[in-house]
């Protein structure tokens, strides 16, 4: 089977900024959170991968075919709902709905209508009369009733509030965690993704820094205090050092390889914490290397 | 192509109605009234019906620009040419219907003007055909050139075609001609030109300029590197 979508050194350029060169495949039926921060290009790969932005140069694929602008097929298999939620304004839920259901045949009236009931979607408001979360919820049950194969989120609860959020998160997760279908989620906040991922690819500055799974990177990742009277030293594993006179802190990736070498140099009073994902997510963006060509 | 058009008629029916209510109220009055003297040339018919037309079409644009339609449609299983080639019918089919009920009306109350009317629609037609392209060949290239030097070459660009449209018909007419037989019946188009929208010559010439910036107008949409809107 193809893979959901595959990057291959896809690059795209905007005064001040470079996405690129990107190579990322997702496999189908796996949840992939991109993680980055504001302005890190996650926006403009989503854009890339929908035919909305052209790129630069690199190919793309989702589902074996070539996202060409002229031949689009392979937008049957995607869902996509971005930051901006665009309707026809003056049209209800349903009529925007119904608009939708002319160019996809595999789309489901009644999932439509369904999912809008467990999202609590009021159909027969005018788009333009919708709260932002309503609009997020109607952009989504556009996205889900041709039941595509592949499902772009980009950030799809930005600007809403917290309550309103978590409950359009709920709602979102509780119809996605069937695992059927390959989910590509980006977003700045990890708490957003992480309860449904498989797996975590962090972008910074156009660049692919990391793709790990998640599981890996909670039970690898630990934060590490110790006491030891050396100085200069290199500690396997370790992502960040931080010495106050005997105390150390140390922020490793391979926690094992760590306490392997802590015991072998003598050090004491070792106490290992394990990290939740956002600590690791904000060590992985902020310093290192680009490790993408060895992960992913 | 058709579905998106649909659509937009759909969307826009009320100022659509109101446009075709309009030419129709003129049809039924000058129907009742008896049609102007033909040496008239229904010229204040034809003004009514596109500024009718200017205005349904100025709402529907700011509804299409404003709600980022572009944005909407390109996400969908669409070629990019249709959504493309769709954007630039609306204008035409609200025109169409417009010109079918004025040619039907003014042609079952006086038959005969029929003939004096119908190059000066044509040429109108296809001068709408270059307003409505050109909307969208502005918009598409001011999306294209976005920061202050790229607007000033987009300003320098289209002085250039302007003086190459000058040139063209300069060279056309004092050097081409004199020197090529089988230009000479265009000098007849530029003896008419002051009335060249009421003869053959003028009508051909709108439509294939409304045709020829409709293409680029594709072309350029086709090319575009963004339909963020």
């Amino acid at each position: 089977m193809p893979n959901a979508f595959e990057l291959k050194d896809v690059v795209k350029t905007y005064p001040g900024f470079r996405l690129g060169p990107l190579n990322l495949i997702l496999e189908p039926g796996t949840v992939l959170g991109y993680i980055g921060p504001n302005a890190s290009g996650k926006t403009t790969t989503m854009h890339c991968l929908v035919g909305l932005v052209k790129a630069d140069s690199g190919s793309m694929e989702v589902f074996g075919r070539q996202t060409a602008p002229n031949k689009p097929e392979w937008k049957f298999d995607i869902g996509y709902v971005g930051d901006v939620h665009v309707f026809y304004e003056n049209w209800s839920g349903e009529k925007n709905l119904r608009f939708l259901s002319r160019f996809y045949p595999n789309w489901s009236q009644a999932l439509a209508e369904n999912l809008a009931k467990r999202f609590a979607l009021p159909l027969d408001k005018k788009a333009r009369t919708l709260s932002s979360g309503n609009r997020v919820k109607l952009s989504l049950v556009g996205a889900l009733a041709h039941s595509p194969r592949l499902l772009l989120l980009d950030e799809p609860t930005a600007g809403l509030d917290p309550v309103v959020r978590t409950e359009v998160l709920d709602a979102l997760f509780e119809i996605l965690e069937d695992g059927e279908r390959a989910i590509f989620y980006s977003t700045h906040i990890l708490s957003d993704i992480s309860r449904l991922a498989d797996e975590l690819a962090f972008l910074d500055n156009g660049r692919l820094k990391l793709r790990a799974n998640k599981d890996d990177l909670t039970d690898h990742w630990r934060k590490i205090s110790f006491r030891f009277s050396g100085d200069n030293i290199q500690f396997d594993g370790a992502v960040s050092h931080r010495q106050e006179g005997k105390d150390h802190q140390v922020i490793s990736s391979d926690y094992e390889a760590t306490l392997r070498q802590l015991g072998e140099i003598g050090a004491e009073n070792i106490l290992e914490n394990r990290m939740s994902i956002d600590e690791i997510a904000v060590h992985i963006l902020k310093g290192g290397n680009d490790v993408a060509d060895s992960e992913g | 192509m058709w579905r998106i058009l649909r659509a937009e008629i759909c969307y826009n029916k009320i100022i659509v109605g109101i446009t075709c209510g309009i030419a129709l109220f003129i049809i039924i009055v000058n129907s009742v009234r008896g049609w102007p003297n033909p040496t008239l040339n229904l010229r204040g018919t034809k003004a009514i019906m596109t500024v009718a037309v200017a205005v349904a079409c100025f709402v529907s644009f700011l509804k299409f620009f404003k709600e980022k339609r572009e944005r909407y449609l390109s996400i969908l299983p669409l070629s990019i040419k249709e959504v493309g080639v769709s954007r630039l019918l609306f204008m035409g089919i609200v025109w169409l219907s417009l010109v079918l009920l004025f040619l039907i009306g003014s042609s079952t109350a006086q038959p005969y003007w029929v003939d004096n009317i119908i190059w000066d629609t044509l040429s109108l037609t296809g001068f709408i055909m270059m307003i409505n392209a050109y909307i969208f060949i502005h918009r598409d290239l001011t999306i294209r050139f976005q920061d202050r030097y790229q607007k000033l070459i987009l300003m320098i660009l289209y002085s250039i075609l302007i003086i190459m449209g000058y040139l063209v018909w300069y060279l056309l007419f004092t050097v081409a001609i004199p020197y090529f037989k089988f230009l000479e019946p265009l000098n007849q188009f530029k003896k008419d030109f002051p009335n060249v929208s009421s003869v053959a010559i003028g009508a051909i010439f709108f439509n294939l300029c409304g045709i020829g910036l409709t293409v680029l107008s594709i072309f350029i949409f086709k090319n575009r590197k963004t339909y963020l809107g």
